[in-house]
């Protein structure tokens, strides 16, 4: 346990601050960054634990540096930007997510919150490919063109 | 691409009597009320080195008609088309099966075909493409070149084998 913890435990009034100081700082994470913080973030914010321990009002700008600086917040932020340019039809993000195997494709997608790759994406990635190929071989040969055709193995 | 007994004997100039002779290995089909059909490339073997100098297979390529389905070889047909490659009599038509077999590679490695099921099968399917019937056309008497870029991935995908390990 971290000393942090230590006086937060011993002290209710520490601890009181800082809950209070945890629900203005997410709720301001939220509407600055449009990203969801939780407690554990808010804590590992110097400016918090400050106001915490010792009762001095928040400097609200630079709480929000410190949030911004956080890992979490980056990739949150990374992920968002992602997800722009995905839906914007960004030919190298398309690509990147093309190439990961296809129930990764899927659960990235869904984080992203982008449904719409179908009509996006072409079959490029290698495995996904494969599958195809071999779900396409298993067929008689006078189904296989059509199951290509429909699975965009072939014009 | 098939022919008919009368068709092999008037191409090749020699009797119905020769022609049934000499096509009694070869296999056929016979229909009630159609006349016995045979698979070209295997009546061609038959010829001899003088008729096929003569223009017998130019002939018997012109008298032949093409199968109803113009990319599926069927089940059995690699050891026909090694044996139709083998039989290859002029280096002109070795030429040709040469550009033919490269066409085909380079018509699978530009589509979305060429994938590892495809791939493990290539060498088969690299044989076959010598008796698909535009390709054999091409190969035995030359004139203008099948274009294979779309031909050749649906070939692949009809003829590829079916591995049982696949669907697993």
């Amino acid at each position: 346990m971290s000393d942090f913890q230590d006086i937060k435990n011993s002290d209710p009034q520490v601890a009181e601050r800082m809950t209070a100081a945890t629900e203005k700082l997410i709720e301001l994470a939220k509407s600055a960054l449009n990203v969801e913080l939780d407690a554990m973030d808010i804590e590992a914010c110097p400016e918090a634990r400050i106001h915490a321990v010792s009762g001095v009002d928040i400097d609200l700008d630079r709480a929000l540096e410190e949030m911004k600086a956080l890992d979490r917040t980056k990739g949150l932020l990374a992920e968002q930007q992602r997800a722009a340019a995905i839906r914007a039809g960004d030919n190298d993000e398309l690509a990147a997510l093309a190439r990961l195997p296809r129930h990764e494709r899927m659960a990235t997608a869904r984080r992203l919150g982008v449904d719409d790759l179908n009509k996006k994406l072409d079959p490029t990635s290698v495995s996904d490919r494969n599958l195809l190929l071999k779900q396409c071989l298993s067929l008689s040969p006078q189904q296989r063109i059509n199951f290509a055709r429909r699975h965009g193995l072939m014009p | 691409m098939i022919i008919t007994r009368k068709d092999y004997s008037r191409a090749v100039g020699v009797c119905i009597e020769t022609a049934a002779r000499r096509l009694k290995a070869v296999p056929s089909q016979c229909g009630d009320r159609r006349a016995c059909v045979y698979e070209l490339r295997a009546a061609l073997p038959t010829l001899w080195p003088k008729e096929v100098e003569a223009g017998a297979v130019e002939r018997l390529v012109a008298a032949a008609a093409p199968p109803e389905d113009r990319l599926y070889v069927g089940p059995d047909a690699l050891e026909g088309a090694r044996s139709f490659i083998q039989w290859l009599p002029a280096q002109e038509m070795r030429d040709r099966l040469a550009e033919i077999q490269s066409d085909f590679i380079s018509g699978i490695a530009a589509s979305p075909v060429c994938g590892g099921p495809v791939i493990r099968d290539l060498e088969n399917l690299r044989t076959l493409i010598a008796i698909q019937p535009d390709s054999m056309k091409y190969i035995l008497v030359g004139g203008q070149v099948p274009t294979l870029d779309r031909l050749a991935p649906a070939f692949a995908i009809i003829n590829a084998k079916f591995q049982m390990e696949l669907v697993a």
